[in-house]
C-alpha cells in the first residue's frame, strides 16, 4: 500500500519547511492542509513545479485527510494543537502522529488527546532522517 | 466508524459495553478512494482488513497479463492476503478499492494483544475461520464440479449485492469463465 501522509499546518513555516524535505521522497503521497487557501494553491504549485511526478494533493478536511493517511505532521502553532487533535482523534487510532516543534520538547495535549495513536516529536532539521520505507513505518 | 464491524462482532460473541471499547483501540480506521490499493503483489500483507462502507477485490495477474479475481469484499467483510500476513511471506495478490472504501485493519502484533485482551475475539476469529473455511471449499467444488451457469446461480443465491456493483468482466474472472461464457449464461438464464 502506498504511504500517506497528511500534513496539518502546510503553510505554516515548519510545514513549508517539512514538504522541501519530504516531496522528492519516492512513492509517498501527501496530503497538504490549511485554513489559508490561497497560500495552499500557490505551495501546491510551487512543490509540483520542484518536484515533477510527486504526489501532492491540497485539501480542505482535517478530518478526511487524516482518515485517508497513515502518517499525519502537524505543522500547527502550540495553541492550535488541542483543536486539531479533538478533530481528528476518532481517524488516527494505531496511526503516527509527527509533531514538529523548535525545541523537539514532546507535547503532552497530544498524548493525552490522542492515546490510542504513536505521537513522536521532532525538531525541524530531524526531519531529513525520517526513513519512510514501508518497513520502517508502524502503522 | 465501529458500527458494522461491532454490529458482526456482535452477532457471533457478546461484547460488554466495556470490551467493544478496548476492541475499538487496536483498529486503524482508514479510507482508501477508488482504484487505490490496500496490498500490492510483492509486498508484505500487513493488515486483515474489515469493510465498513465500500468494496474492494483481492486478484492475481498471470504471465499473459490476465487478472484472476480471488474475491470481493462488501461491507460486513474482512479481506486480506491471510497466507502472507500470518507468515511474513511477499504476497502474490493485489488488493484494490472498486468503489470509495472505509476500512478497519488489523495489523499482526494488535490482532494478538486484541485476542490477549478481550479473549471472546479469540471464538469470534475461530467462527470466522470456520465460516471462511466452509466458503472456500464450496467455491473449489463449484469450480471444480458445476457448470458455468449453477457457479452464477450460486453467486446470486448468495444475495450479496455484489453483481449490481461490480463489472461484468470482473464477475466472470471470479467464475473463472470468459466474458463472453457469462454473457452467453445471462442469456440463457432469462430466456428461462
Amino acid at each position: 500500500m502506498k504511504k500517506t501522509i497528511a500534513i496539518i499546518g502546510a503553510t505554516e513555516p515548519s510545514g513549508k519547511a517539512a514538504m522541501m524535505q519530504l516531496a522528492s521522497y519516492p512513492g509517498i503521497r501527501f496530503l497538504l492542509l490549511s485554513p489559508d487557501t490561497t497560500a495552499l494553491t500557490s505551495l501546491t504549485q510551487t512543490l509540483h513545479a520542484s518536484f515533477p511526478g510527486a504526489e501532492i494533493e491540497p485539501m480542505t478536511c482535517t478530518r478526511d485527510a487524516s482518515w485517508e493517511a497513515d502518517i499525519i505532521l502537524l505543522t500547527v502553532p502550540e495553541k492550535e494543537e488541542e483543536t486539531v487533535a479533538q478533530l481528528i482523534k476518532e481517524v488516527v487510532t494505531g496511526k503516527i502522529v509527527i509533531h514538529i516543534n523548535e525545541t523537539g520538547t514532546p507535547s503532552d495535549v497530544l498524548q493525552k488527546a490522542l492515546p490510542h495513536s504513536i505521537i513522536e516529536t521532532l525538531k525541524p532539521g530531524e526531519l531529513t532522517g525520517l526513513s519512510l520505507t514501508q518497513s520502517n513505518m508502524r502503522g | 466508524m465501529f458500527e458494522v464491524l461491532l454490529g458482526n462482532i456482535n452477532k457471533k460473541v457478546s461484547l460488554t459495553e466495556k470490551e467493544q471499547e478496548l476492541v475499538k483501540t487496536f483498529f486503524i480506521p482508514k479510507k482508501l478512494r477508488r482504484k487505490q490499493f490496500l496490498l500490492q503483489e510483492g509486498e508484505v500483507c500487513q493488515y486483515t482488513a474489515f469493510v465498513e462502507k465500500g468494496l474492494l477485490r483481492s486478484y492475481n495477474v498471470d504471465e499473459k497479463g490476465h487478472e484472476h479475481v480471488l474475491q470481493f469484499a462488501v461491507e460486513d467483510w474482512w479481506i486480506a492476503d491471510l497466507y502472507s500476513f500470518l507468515t511474513g511471506e511477499p504476497s502474490g495478490y493485489n488488493i484494490d478499492a472498486l468503489e470509495d472504501t472505509e476500512l478497519l485493519l488489523i495489523n499482526g502484533s494488535s490482532y494478538e494483544a486484541m485476542m490477549e485482551a478481550v479473549p471472546k475475539m479469540e471464538r469470534y476469529f475461530r467462527i470466522l475461520t470456520q465460516n471462511s473455511l466452509v466458503a472456500t471449499q464450496r467455491r473449489l467444488s463449484g469450480n471444480i464440479s458445476l457448470s458455468a451457469e449453477e457457479n452464477y446461480k450460486q453467486l446470486i443465491a448468495g444475495n450479496t449485492g455484489i453483481l449490481q456493483r461490480v463489472p461484468q468482466h470482473m464477475i466472470a474472472s471470479f467464475l473463472g469463465i470468459a466474458p463472453e461464457t457469462l454473457s452467453r449464461v445471462r442469456r440463457q438464464m432469462t430466456g428461462k
